[in-house]
């Protein structure tokens, strides 16, 4: 019954309901349920091989999942041929016909769905506006650059007013610079059409900055699904928590029950305290996590250092200046190395701090994640 | 010159010989007795030089031989008859041969190989002996229709032989494998994301294959086409085992101007004017070559 509110209520504009897709005997999308609302740009994110161009492809048509199906506004497109899809995928490859000038690549689609021709020129027109390659439409896809060729794929996806974009790695051909540019155009692309967007990319960093929210995958399960802010401040897991960003991680085990219960590192043997209320079991193994940017960093005081919670020494081993930001990291005496990131101005006469020096590191506890997997 | 460009010409040097020597001059051997007047001498035609020391004096040679050619309707006919029947027997080729080239460009690896293979084998055996085994299959006796007969479907023997059917059957037997080789590169190449790209945007699998498929292996079948075609035109034994009498092809008419009349300067004439008529398309074939590899 809960459903049948969801469909007459605000039912999600792209639904994905238990998806599986194995190939033999190997599971290349195990299970996966999301829900996707209109407007969002959405990035499914994961290594080679974790199943998130299969997930994308499935939405398209391409593949056939083995169970589950797809919803788009309420309609069951599971069995629908791809070319009958109100979807419409931009390839990692680009895919343009290389027989067909650019504009021909453009009105593809919309011959396909007889256009009347004046609608489709002024359509053409229009896409070739938003992209900005109003000169290149007499050109052949060989004519182009790699981040020309790109824009046209672009803009043959959007040709069919899609529902839902589809875009695997879009941007992995570019080199770096270019790719930082194209990702802005798409975003302000998208904003503009208020078209759906599916990205799969392997790029986190790429994957934060683009998108509203971000779906993690990893060995064909969909693991945590949260806007880019949340995924980095909440990792799910481990793997998560090391994939978006970078993090130090200090495995703890616990002691006692209760209000005397305890987190004992098994690097340092001190205590390790987060904010979380997460109910441990008496010598359960878990994970605090910080990133390197909430890790305090100070010259050691003389004497007997204070032992306190989520506080060790060690030496400093290694500063990497980028300028901006400063990578640091400290070799607690335990031999666990730990990375730090300052973003003030790093000047080593001003801090005080050389490669070599005794230091003391330490995080609040509210800078620290519990992590059970 | 240096010894780099040196080097460079005793590599090209060979192969020119070689086409001069075994091409060219066969050639002009071939022009100048299509020239010259029939003679009851050996070689039996008379030379359209008269020679002075080295230097020729004077030119005899006209074209007689190709006026001939023209006057009498046997030729004519026979050229188009030729030119047809290799036009039609290349187009039933390409009919039978790219849907074989494309489920093998579309076979994984492994099984792709041994298609190819099973392809190219009938080749390993003589042409034929492959047009002899069709007389096997299409006479009175043969192999069909003593299989019919045999189960009371027919009474008397269907004629296959000397049928313009059996002329295309064995054109397409003794030349598939020249259309499907050509046809196979050029689907082997077709990047497959394109016939995805073009189903999501819309297109139903036949729309893609007159739209994507068919456009990008254009290059496959004008060479397979031209392939089949070129050998055809002047194919012998095919028209002379397997036809009628009544069937002109201009392969037979050669062969019985040459061995039958003793008539070579009438033979070399029909000989250089198919020549012409082959030079056309190959000339076409390098252009659409050239075009698909820019």
């Amino acid at each position: 019954m809960a459903d049948k509110a969801d469909r007459e209520g605000r039912a999600p504009f792209l639904r994905i309901h238990n998806i599986s897709k194995h190939f033999a005997d190997v599971k290349a999308v195990d299970d996966v349920s999301l829900d996707i609302e209109q407007g969002e740009f959405f990035c499914l994110l994961g290594g080679s091989g974790s199943g998130k161009s299969t997930l994308l492809r499935m939405i398209a048509g391409l593949e056939t999942p083995t169970s589950g199906h797809i919803e788009i506004e309420n309609q069951d497109v599971t069995d629908v041929p791809p070319w009958k899809r109100p979807v419409n995928m931009m390839f990692q490859s680009y895919a343009l016909f290389p027989h067909m000038n650019v504009e021909k690549n453009i009105a593809f689609g919309l011959k396909q769905d007889n256009w009347p021709k004046p609608e489709i020129a002024a359509r053409v027109e229009e896409l070739l506006n938003l992209v900005q390659l109003n000169e290149y439409g007499k050109r052949k896809p060989n004519q182009l650059s790699g981040g020309q060729r790109q824009r046209v794929a672009l803009a043959r996806a959007l040709a069919r007013k899609p529902k839902v974009l589809l875009l695997d790695e879009p941007l992995s051909a570019l080199d770096k610079k270019l790719r930082e540019e194209t990702q802005r155009q798409l975003v302000a692309i998208q904003k503009e059409i208020g078209t759906t967007f599916i990205m799969v990319t392997h790029d986190q960093e790429e994957a934060m900055s683009i998108a509203t929210r971000i779906g993690v995958m990893d060995q064909a399960k969909l693991v945590q699904v949260e806007a880019p802010r949340e995924m980095y401040e909440r990792p799910a897991n481990k793997m998560i928590a090391g994939f978006i960003g970078q993090v130090n991680l200090f495995e703890g085990k616990v002691k006692g029950t209760g209000k005397a219960q305890k987190i004992i590192s098994v690097d340092t043997g001190g205590i390790l305290e987060t904010l979380e209320k997460t109910k441990l079991e008496d010598g359960q193994t878990i994970w605090v996590a910080v990133r390197p940017e909430r890790v305090l960093l100070k010259t050691k005081p003389k004497g007997r250092a204070a032992k306190a919670a989520n506080k060790s020494s060690g030496k400093l081993t290694d500063i990497m200046y980028l300028g901006g930001i400063t990578h640091i990291q400290v070799t607690l005496d335990s031999g666990h190395p730990v990375r730090i990131t300052i973003s003030e101005h790093w000047d080593e006469d001003e801090a005080k701090l050389k490669l070599g020096d005794a230091v003391e590191v330490s995080f609040e506890k509210r800078a620290a994640r519990l992590l059970v997997d | 010159m240096g010894f780099q460009s040196l080097k460079r010409y005793l590599v090209i040097i060979p192969p020119i010989l070689w086409l001069g020597l075994f091409f060219l001059i066969p050639f002009f051997v071939v022009l100048q007795v299509s020239l010259s007047d029939p003679a009851l001498t050996r070689p039996p035609f008379t030379s359209i030089f008269t020679w002075e020391g080295w230097w020729p004096s004077s030119f005899t040679g006209d074209l007689e031989n190709y006026e001939f050619l023209l006057s009498d309707s046997l030729y004519v006919n026979s050229y188009l008859n030729s030119l047809k029947i290799a036009a039609i027997g290349s187009f039933v080729c390409l009919l039978i041969g790219y849907p074989i080239a494309y489920v093998i460009a579309r076979a994984d690896a492994n099984l792709r190989n041994t298609l190819l293979l099973l392809v190219i084998l009938p080749f390993w055996t003589s042409s034929l002996l492959r047009v002899y085994a069709l007389i096997g299959m299409y006479s009175p006796n043969g192999f069909i229709n003593s299989t019919l007969s045999w189960f009371g479907i027919i009474d008397t023997p269907l004629q296959l032989m000397q049928t313009d059917f059996a002329i295309y059957s064995g054109i397409v037997i003794t030349y598939l494998p020249l259309m499907i080789l050509p046809l196979y590169a050029a689907l082997e190449k077709l990047d497959g994301d394109l016939v995805e790209a073009a189903s999501d945007l819309g297109a139903t699998p036949l729309a893609t294959f007159w739209r994507v498929t068919l456009p990008l292996s254009i290059s496959g079948i004008v060479a397979g086409y031209l392939l089949v075609f070129i050998p055809s035109v002047g194919e012998f034994v095919i028209p002379a085992l397997l036809g009628g009498p009544d069937q002109l092809m201009i392969g037979k008419t050669l062969w019985t101007e040459f061995f039958n009349n003793r008539d070579w300067p009438v033979a070399s004439s029909v000989a250089m004017v198919m020549l012409a008529f082959l030079v056309i398309p190959m000339m076409f074939l390098r252009n659409t070559q050239r075009a698909g590899s820019a």
